[in-house]
């Protein structure tokens, strides 16, 4: 392929290649994750010691004691947690609903499961906090039941929820729809009952997918940021997330405390998708 | 155990149109059917209503003698060997095979040691020590296909029913699972019910032939009878090698629209019809007649034979004649071993003997 060869020797040369142009792709994916991923993330990593090693090292050690940034990120990631986990059943039945049944109007409701991507995250917020607040709609008749949604933790996990649920539904129907009838079939014959079948060898086979559905909801729940300050109420040391109290930071010009929450919040997540990851290996032997 | 079909209809949910068409058929205890038929012939649609995977819009199925139209695919207790195998890719082979035994109610379930020990013995008969561990993935296509029996047939089940289970197979591998197969069958005393386009595998496995076309069983019986006595044009199409030859019936006498080809007795009324015939049953005259053979092939006795007559020319296998040369000029045809057909169905009885024509084990509504 003419293409490796317009490039530095030390690229593989693959000569057999189908898709054409992998040298100029490989040199293309590497700038973009140079300049869009590495290099803000290095900056995130360098600013803390930007005045000098100590004022580094003491920041660190405030942190550590901060009360506030800890229960920010302790909502945050709890609220993250909580909401793709309660994606994962609403974003189950869906996708089935979709794959396996005839309901009328299959595609309108095909094409509104992504509408929470389109909808601008404030817009979210805003239409949730109306709904569930304590005038509103359903949250209303909760309220007289003592639930209440708006400005407690269960709003941020609502709002969660709504952004993270076609992660859920678009991960999990594609496996689903190619999911083979005749293994169901195979498993009725042998005299399991339905919910035999279901619990036995369809979830088994849709565990991977749940976990990269609930990987991708959970990390798209850490940053989250639009959808949740409306609905949140936003009180330090209750209903505070991580991503706001940078805002709230950047605001009283404290660049160095921003960006260690930042730290902390990038390095969380690495570890939490890492370990995400190494569950779906393990849960995807079978497969493949 | 027996199975017995009592004019089974299947409508397609689709369009409405009979998928199965009033079929009748017994499967005799211990013995070994084939559902044999081109595809989309009803076959595989049969052989789910057996199983009770689909529903029958009229007839009844039977199984030792009572009736199971109500009862679930469940609870029939048959095993179904799949087209595509159909296994459990998140389960080893193991937990593939002790599936069915591992789901039962707790009442009837036996302990885990029963259940390996099952699946030991299984993996064992299939040839499959040590694979226990494996993943389906892991496996080559013959090793599925026979980690598909063994869990249908972990259940003890009473009937057996596969579905094209050599499809996905290369022809080695096939001949090698085919003969395996059978002797299973006959070790384990089994009822076995195969679908299968393939005549061959048919007739080397089956001693009881099916024959499917268009939803109904056209003919039913050995591989032989259907070879020697087809009940219609389609069923001497479909089992074996035909020649045809086109002609008409003048005076009680069938001639052929090529020259050079023996009139012969037919006594039927005056009409266009074909000849139907087996190419080893032809019949080379030397000189009867101005037709040109050419051997272009030996095999033993046999020879392929370009038969040239004006324009035409026919390619056939058959008998050399005694003491002929490798070109016979000035040759002629008999081809009254065949059988004269008219549409769907044969216009004459032979008198040759051998020749009975059968009745269609399924009749129309």
């Amino acid at each position: 392929m003419t293409g490796a060869r317009a490039f530095p020797l030390w690229l593989p040369r693959r000569q057999h290649d189908a898709l054409p142009g992998f040298g100029p792709g490989l040199a293309l994916t590497l700038f973009w994750l140079g300049t869009m991923v590495v290099l803000p993330l290095a900056a995130l990593i360098v600013r803390p010691w930007g005045e000098g090693l100590h004022s580094g090292m003491q920041a660190f050690g405030h942190a550590a004691h901060d009360g506030r940034m800890l229960s920010a990120l302790g909502t945050s990631f709890g609220s993250a947690l909580m909401g793709a986990l309660a994606d994962l059943v609403p974003g189950l039945l869906i996708a089935w609903a979709l794959v396996r049944s005839d309901i009328p109007g299959r595609g309108l409701i095909d094409m509104v499961i992504e509408l929470p991507f389109a909808l601008p995250t404030a817009v979210v917020g805003i239409t949730l906090a109306t709904l569930y607040g304590p005038n509103g709609w359903i949250g209303g008749p909760l309220a007289h039941l003592g639930v209440h949604v708006a400005f407690t933790q269960s709003g941020i996990v609502l709002a969660l929820m709504f952004v993270g649920l076609p992660f859920v539904v678009r991960t999990v129907a594609p496996v689903l729809r190619n999911l083979p009838r005749d293994v169901e079939e195979a498993a009725e014959i042998l005299g399991a009952s339905r919910v035999q079948i279901v619990t036995r060898v369809v979830l088994p086979a849709l565990y991977p997918a749940l976990v990269t559905a609930f990987g991708m909801a959970f990390a798209r729940g850490i940053g989250e940021y639009g959808s949740v300050i409306f609905i949140a109420g936003n009180q330090p040391f209750h209903t505070e997330i991580a991503p706001l109290l940078i805002v709230i930071r950047l605001q009283e010009y404290d660049t160095q405390g921003a960006t260690l929450i930042g730290l902390v919040l990038v390095a969380i997540s690495l570890v939490s998708l890492a370990a995400i990851r190494l569950l779906q290996r393990h849960l995807s032997h079978g497969a493949g | 155990m027996s199975v017995h079909l009592d004019h089974i209809i299947r409508v397609s949910p689709q369009n409405g149109r009979p998928i199965v068409n009033d079929v009748s058929l017994t499967v005799e205890d211990g013995s070994f059917t084939a559902l044999v038929g081109p595809s989309g012939a009803g076959k595989t649609s049969l052989l789910r209503v057996i199983a009770g995977l689909d529903g029958h819009q009229g007839g009844t199925v039977s199984i030792d003698g009572a009736r199971v139209d109500n009862v679930n695919a469940r609870d029939r207790n048959i095993g179904f060997v799949f087209q595509h195998y159909a296994l459990f890719a998140h389960m080893t082979v193991a937990a593939n095979i002790g599936f069915g035994l591992s789901i039962r109610p707790r009442r009837s379930r036996p302990g885990r040691a029963e259940i390996e020990r099952r699946v030991a013995e299984l993996l064992e008969l299939m040839q499959l020590s040590g694979m226990g561990s494996r993943y389906p993935h892991e496996l080559s296509g013959g090793q599925r296909q026979r980690v598909a029996l063994a869990r249908a047939l972990a259940t003890e089940p009473r009937v057996l029913l596969l579905d094209e289970p050599f499809g996905a197979l290369d022809p080695v591998v096939r001949r090698q699972i085919r003969g395996w197969l059978r002797d299973l069958h006959e070790r384990l005393g089994l009822t076995t019910i195969l679908v299968t386009h393939d005549r061959q595998e048919a007739t080397e496995l089956a001693d009881t032939i099916a024959l499917m076309r268009h939803g109904r069983v056209v003919q039913t019986g050995t591989a032989q009878q259907l070879e020697d006595t087809p009940a219609d044009p389609f069923v001497m199409e479909f089992t074996g090698d035909v020649i045809r030859i086109p002609g008409r019936i003048d005076r009680g006498l069938f001639v052929a629209d090529m020259p050079d080809i023996r009139a012969f007795a037919a006594n039927a009324a005056d009409g266009r019809g074909e000849v139907l015939i087996r190419p080893a049953d032809i019949r080379l005259l030397p000189d009867a007649g101005s037709a040109m053979a050419w051997l272009r092939q030996t095999r033993g006795m046999i020879g392929t034979y370009d038969f040239t007559t004006g324009t035409q020319t026919l390619r056939f296998e058959t008998v050399i004649p005694a003491g002929a040369a490798p070109i016979i000029v000035n040759c002629a045809l008999d081809i009254s071993a065949g059988r004269i057909a008219q549409g769907d169905g044969w216009i004459e009885r032979q008198e040759t003997g051998v020749a009975q024509p059968a009745t269609p084990q399924s009749t129309g509504p």
